[in-house]
């Protein structure tokens, strides 16, 4: 019998999403209201038939593991199989963090010997998209190699975010770069491998002695293409790597499209994720709302456009959110204006306050090359009082024991960071 | 123990493939859960429950408990239903005969005091502070009463009390009553008590039970001030559902949350052009027409220019361009074509309709009108007001310009 089991990728720091990963890893950042960026790739694998799935983590994984539990949403609970948290950690020969994400294999390789399994499915937990697994194992069966990699067509203008594969007429690579100036070829690497198990461990064997920080796009993946030893799976579907604060924002309000190209509706099969008991959303009198997504617990009764708001969020009377994300538990005070912003859980926005507006061409000074598109971002339990004005492409985080910032406006990229946050 | 087993006749289609107990209540819930989360919030974690008819839905939605923490090693929640037990074998007749025929599972159990529930009312209470009483005033049943109104009284087990809160006479369902306070159908007995009680061909917990232990001052009444309400009947059930829009309280009480079992389905989507006002809209809806005063379950789909008000719509059902519903209950998966209208007109021609065998005057139903599960109705029918429509049905529709 052949079986599958899954690692995912879950330990990047992710810092290229400014505040939204201060207290949190990837993987656990909010999407789409109620899920996190990870339910999309856990949901993939028991789609797709996968029952064993590993989970490497690393940084800040508190919300994460918390997140996860013992896998239930996904019926991940099991005797046999299940899901499994595998921390760094101390032992005979493993002692380190992980280093890389091929790393973090190599550290585990005892573990994986043990797998009863033929093949493994190295996934990342920064991935939105909706697939079905068994078609690249197909594939892979049938290209015949010992390893093989999804890539994804994308716009020649983008290829120099990605790592670009050259294939020949049997879908073998012969050529990969990593974000090349120009390439030839338009297949982007998705960053998720299958690997037969034994091939995996002699690889990560081979190359960690020439490698410490061991990386399968850096490392692993050119050489395999160097010894033909890898073919390339083309995914159809809609695929995001979460990647930047720009990314993120962008890919979020499309789905506020009629249509959008994720699909969370039109499935017979929802993405999975953790339940709460939150009561269903309340829409009061005089409540305005237009091409939203609103999840449970929250209470309407101001104006609400073209934005995401998690659940339990609060937009009190007269107050009016444009154009923004908001995560769990916020509350938007009377009167409050917000537009493009983005504001992380357990915010109160104080009544009158006005965010958002002004000139999108100054980028932030603390993280200009994260934040210059026009937005404001709001850390956690940030208490923002009544009547203050903050600009656009702005920072703000109160303590992390839910301070209130000072009473201040703060200009266009301009930030605000409490003392213990600093670092 | 929760009694689950009436068969809510009263309720018609809308109990015809569920329990009484199992019925979607204010836009994610069913009304079990309220009495499940009481229990869970008050500490109780030992919880029978009494069911038997059309049981699926109930275990289904109680499963082994997990959305109340109550999928435990020690304790938990269980179904009972009917079951032979060597030569006897038979339905449960009545409430007591219910107790009666798990009268090992109350002998067996390590606690003193044994609290009998109904699972198909709506209201938050602490336990804790009816147990409190009981304790204090050392008689083996206590009761949870509450006072109505002169026009309410007919419907309810009417109790007369003296001032140290002994039970003096109870009578049931009375044409019109002088005594001011119901009996809730809530009870909690001296287990030692109730094993004895129910001895010998016991039926009716308020007949054989309680009436009896009058004369001697065996019942206390414990007064509960809160709102509370029996889901007994269709317009018992709108007027609970629509009063959420005034006062959430039943489902947002601080510390108090109601428990229910979730679903995976996407945050609600509004698109440019849809107006909601003073509604309740689960997740997973998709709303691109009007809204107001209403409650839509999970999954509901209101296309352009149709138009709800007043009603309450079950998961998944499907409400097409241009039609209009009012003052109606839709239950789940029914699919409204485009330019019907539903509860809207007062008269038509019912004899050509697929309506339930008891939909009956239209005094039954207050003039709401209900659907059925599963039922199709083609694009521009029309269905008057007060009206039942059966489940699984076909609707003929006509073109309307």
């Amino acid at each position: 019998m052949s079986k599958t089991i899954a690692f995912i990728l879950a330990g990047g720091i992710g810092k290229r999403l400014s505040l939204l990963t201060r207290f949190r890893a990837k993987p656990a950042v909010p999407f789409a209201g109620r899920y996190r960026i990870i339910d999309f790739t856990l949901t993939n694998c028991v789609r797709s038939g996968i029952d064993e799935v590993y989970i490497l983590t690393q940084y800040i994984s508190r919300s994460l593991t918390h997140h996860l539990g013992i896998g239930k949403p996904w019926d991940l609970d099991r005797i046999s199989g299940g899901l499994h948290i595998l921390h760094p950690h101390l032992g005979y020969q493993a002692a380190d963090w992980y280093q890389g994400t091929a790393d973090a294999f190599f550290q585990n390789i005892p573990m994986l010997k043990d797998l009863y399994c033929d093949r493994v499915l190295i996934l990342s937990g920064d991935h939105v998209y909706r697939a079905d697994y068994r078609q690249f194992i197909d594939f892979y069966e049938r290209a015949g190699k010992p390893a093989a990699v999804g890539v994804v067509e994308v716009p020649i203008s983008f290829c120099q975010e990605f790592g670009i594969a050259t294939v020949d007429g049997n879908g073998t690579i012969v050529k990969f770069e990593e974000k090349p100036e120009r390439s030839t070829s338009n297949l982007a690497s998705m960053g998720i491998y299958i690997f037969k198990k034994d091939f995996l461990i002699s690889t990560v064997q081979k190359l960690k002695k020439l490698h410490q920080d061991l990386d399968f796009g850096k490392h692993i993946i050119p050489y395999l293409v160097r010894r033909g030893k890898i073919s390339a799976f083309r995914f159809k579907g809609y695929w995001l790597d979460i990647g930047t604060l720009k990314g993120y924002y962008k890919a979020s309000l499309a789905l506020l499209a009629d249509k959008p190209r994720l699909r969370l509706y039109e499935s017979v099969a929802p993405v999975l994720t953790v339940p709460d008991d939150y009561p269903p959303l309340v829409v009061a009198q005089g409540a305005r709302i237009q091409r939203s997504l609103i999840c449970k617990g929250c209470t309407i009764e101001g104006e609400v456009s073209s934005s995401i708001l998690s659940p339990g969020v609060t937009v009190e009377k007269g107050a009016r959110v444009k154009n923004s994300i908001i995560f769990h538990d916020c509350s938007i005070g009377k009167d409050a204006n917000i537009e493009n912003v983005i504001i992380d859980k357990m915010v109160v926005i104080g009544r009158g306050t006005k965010i958002g507006f002004g000139n999108a061409h100054i980028p932030s000074r603390l993280q200009p090359s994260y934040i210059d598109f026009g937005i404001t971002l709001i850390g956690r339990k940030t208490k923002i009082p009544p009547g203050i004005a903050i600009g656009t492409n702005c920072l703000v985080c109160g303590s992390r024991e839910g301070g209130s910032i000072p009473r201040k406006n703060i200009e266009d990229g301009d930030y605000y960071i409490a003392e213990d946050l600093q670092s | 123990m929760i009694l689950a087993g009436g068969t809510g006749e009263e309720l018609s289609i809308l109990t015809k493939y569920r329990a009484k107990t199992a019925i979607p209540f204010g836009g994610r819930y069913r009304i079990i859960d309220f009495a499940l989360s009481n229990c869970v919030h008050s500490g109780i974690i030992d919880i029978a429950v009494l069911a038997q008819y059309s049981p699926k839905s109930l275990i289904d939605h109680i499963g082994m408990g997990r959305p109340w923490d109550l999928d435990r090693k020690s304790g938990g929640v269980s179904i009972l239903q009917p079951t032979h037990h060597g030569e006897v074998a038979q339905w449960y007749l009545g409430t007591a005969d219910a107790l009666y025929q798990n009268i090992d599972l109350i002998r067996n159990s390590k606690a003193d005091l044994v609290l009998v529930l109904s699972g198909d009312q709506v209201y938050l209470m602490d336990y804790h502070e009816l147990v409190d009483f009981h304790r204090e005033h050392g008689r083996p049943i206590t009761v949870v009463i509450k006072a109505v109104r002169p026009s309410q009284r007919s419907r309810f087990g009417m109790i007369r009390c003296t001032r140290d809160n002994s039970v003096i006479d109870f009578r049931e369902k009375p044409k019109s009553s002088s005594f001011r306070f119901a009996s809730l159908g809530i009870y909690l007995f001296n287990r030692d008590f109730l094993l004895n009680a129910l001895r010998g061909n016991k039926i009716d917990i308020v007949f054989d039970i309680l009436i009896p232990h009058l004369a001697n001052r065996k019942v206390k009444c414990y007064r509960f001030n809160g709102y509370w309400e029996d889901i007994g009947s269709i317009p018992s059930y709108y007027r609970a559902s629509l009063r959420l829009l005034r006062d959430r309280s039943l489902i947002t009480a601080p510390g108090w949350p109601i428990f229910t079992r979730g679903t995976d389905l996407p945050p609600a989507k509004f698109f440019q052009g849809s107006l909601v006002q003073n509604s309740i809209v689960a997740d997973g809806c998709s709303v691109k027409g009007t809204v107001k005063n209403s409650v839509l379950f999970p999954g509901v789909r209101v296309e352009p220019g149709a138009v709800i008000e007043d009603s309450i719509i079950f998961s998944y059902s499907k409400v097409w361009k241009g039609t209009h519903v009012r003052r109606s209950i839709i239950d789940k998966f029914v699919d409204v074509g485009g330019k019907s209208r539903v509860g809207v007109v007062s008269r038509g021609k019912p004899e050509a309709l697929p309506t339930a065998p008891d939909t009956g005057p239209r005094q039954r139903t207050s003039g709401i009108t209900v659907i059925g599960k599963n039922t199709r109705i083609s694009g521009g029918a029309d269905i008057p007001q007060g009206l039942i429509v059966e489940t699984h049905a076909r609707v003929a529709g006509r073109k309307r310009r």
